[in-house]
């Protein structure tokens, strides 16, 4: 991995991103995997990173680690090359795998200033501040704790060495929705410190609510890389229409791009999602006796579910 | 120094097990001392065995009848217990960690691979010899309660021998454990593996072979009655244990670098 010709301008880019990778895959012998994914993330930004199951999403982040080697392209991460710089990385990066297994037959302390020590890192402030934070009793052995107090430790053991990029993979699983605000909260003082966070999650009320931008990947390729706000507004839209008189109404259903559709009022209201052009849309419903037309955004959880129903490109 | 604490910890209490349960059956061993000093039997019975099956047992005519006895019931057993108690530690060292998923936590620390293996070798090499030290000082003051004087120094050299074949084959499970994730299966095999080895050994005891055929094996280069009776570490075996050894952990490091931590 360490003998490509550098890309004019990859070195530079990558080391003013946090994550930048270059046709990064790691394709199993099934074919699964990470495929040729390019990415950018800036430093002190926090993106969102979506997919469903068996999307790639774990692969992608156990590469950029150092726990699988890349089966083709690079990256660099902080500047650091993932391959051959992997160690001074992992020093600087907080991880939080989906399945958050610490050491069971040790206390959360225990398990935290062990990370610490490896870490090279004395001060232990930050490690009690955030037990204080997430409401955790870091002196019970962890076979002793509830799946949600388990996380808590895993939470405080990706932050106490004050990483400068964290990678969350499903961090709030298990946490009561009480618990999820003050992680969200927590998230966001660490990037109002500059902290760049790299969330991967099926909570689409988290991802809008923290995240700058996502990434939406699909077997393994990433489909779209985007604002939220913008990915809302491109990618679907959420319309309701009525029409007065006594016209015949358009076929709707067979208008490009309708779906869900939905009919009431005497088969004069519809709803529909639409993923179209408005324009065309708009052309379809003229002349019919249009009274009421109403236009909105639809949550990134319906963004998100258009993506893999219908086939999103980038 | 943290990598070697933290593994040494987490064995503790699989150590103390073993460490009570040898120390125990060395102790109930050495009980046996006085009847078997003052009984002729067992000398007069090892000297009447054809000699492949003295070599089957590893009996040596010429040794005190205490020796006799130490060899043929602790020496025998400790050529076992050694290597499967090496073997466990091995595959606790890597494949416990993936299995358990606190593989994902570990490796994503700023650790050093191949610091990481030998300190995980280095615990095994020093349970082992905590196990054979405590069976040594059990049996000297076993053996001492019952006012038996026995060849210390060459029991010693005997556990000093065997704790070299369970370090080999514990190095030999060690490398084999880098391919294996499962670590149900990984027990299974490295057990199956040290009883195999011991049977090619014991066959071979019977009806030797030519020396390269031996050479690789690490039974084949463990002999209690030869360690009590020459009272000395047996230097050439010695080195051949340490060669399998050194071996076995380089190349488990080479690969262990390149293993590909999976979900």
């Amino acid at each position: 991995m360490g003998d490509f010709a550098p890309t004019e301008g990859y070195a530079e880019s990558g080391s003013a991103a946090a994550i930048a990778l270059e046709n990064l895959s790691h394709v199993y012998r099934n074919g699964r995997g990470a495929k040729n994914v390019d990415l950018r993330i800036g430093r002190g930004e926090v993106f969102g990173f979506l997919g469903p199951n068996g999307a790639g999403k774990t692969t992608l982040i156990r590469t950029l680690l150092g726990l699988i080697a890349p089966t083709g392209g690079r990256g660099q991460v902080l500047g650091l090359d993932i391959v051959g710089q992997s160690r001074e990385l992992r020093r600087r990066v907080g991880y939080l795998p989906g399945e958050a297994s610490l050491y069971d037959w040790l206390t959360g302390y225990q398990n935290v200033d062990f990370a610490l020590r490896v870490r090279g890192v004395a001060d232990r402030s930050r490690l009690k501040r955030l037990a204080g934070v997430l409401d955790v009793d870091l002196g019970r052995r962890l076979k002793t704790l509830s799946h949600g107090n388990r996380q808590k430790v895993a939470i405080i053991a990706a932050l106490a060495h004050d990483p400068d990029l964290l990678i969350l993979d499903e961090p709030t699983s298990g946490l009561d929705p009480l618990m999820q605000e003050t992680f969200q909260n927590l998230m966001r003082e660490e990037n109002s410190r500059g902290k760049t966070i790299f969330l991967s999650s099926h909570i689409m009320g988290e991802v809008e609510a923290l995240c700058d931008r996502v990434g939406v990947i699909r077997d393994g390729r990433m489909v779209a890389v985007d604002s939220v706000e913008h990915l809302r507004k491109q990618r679907m839209k959420y319309v309701t229409c009525e029409f007065a008189g006594s016209e015949p109404v358009p076929d709707l259903a067979a208008v490009a791009g309708v779906r869900d559709l939905q009919v009431s009022g005497q088969g004069r209201r519809f709803s529909f999602a639409f993923t179209g052009s408005l324009d065309s849309l708009v052309q379809s419903l003229a002349g019919r006796g249009l009274s009421d037309l109403t236009v909105t955004d639809p949550p990134l959880e319906e963004v998100f579910r258009a993506f893999y129903e219908q086939g999103g490109s980038r | 120094m943290t990598l070697l604490r933290q593994h040494f910890r987490s064995q503790r209490t699989g150590l103390l097990i073993w460490l009570g349960a040898n120390v125990a059956a060395t102790l109930m061993v050495a009980s046996l001392g006085n009847s078997v000093s003052q009984s002729q039997a067992l000398p007069k019975l090892v000297e009447k065995l054809p000699a492949n099956i003295q070599a089957l047992f590893g009996l040596a005519p010429g040794l005190s009848a205490v020796d006799s006895f130490i060899q043929a019931k602790l020496g025998f057993w400790i050529i076992l217990a050694f290597p499967i108690y090496g073997c466990l530690l091995a595959i606790s060292a890597v494949t416990r960690e993936v299995d358990r998923h606190t593989a994902d936590f570990l490796f994503t620390l700023p650790i050093d691979r191949a610091r990481l293996l030998v300190s995980r070798w280095a615990v095994m090499v020093a349970d082992i010899a905590i196990l054979g030290l405590g069976i040594w000082v059990a049996l000297v003051a076993g053996l001492k309660g019952v006012g038996v004087t026995g060849s210390w120094s060459g029991y010693f050299w005997m556990i000093a021998q065997t704790w070299l074949l369970g370090v080999a084959v514990g190095s030999l499970a060690l490398l084999a454990s880098v391919w294996i994730d499962d670590y149900g299966a990984g027990t299974k095999y490295s057990l199956a593996g040290v009883g195999a080895l011991f049977a090619l050994d014991m066959g071979f005891r019977i009806n030797p072979p030519p020396w390269w055929a031996l050479v690789w094996n690490p039974f084949a280069h463990a002999n209690s009655a030869r360690s009590i009776m020459e009272n000395r570490l047996l230097w050439g075996d010695a080195a051949a244990l340490a060669v399998i050894a050194a071996l076995a952990l380089a190349l488990a490091v080479h690969f262990f670098a390149r293993k590909q931590i999976r979900a």
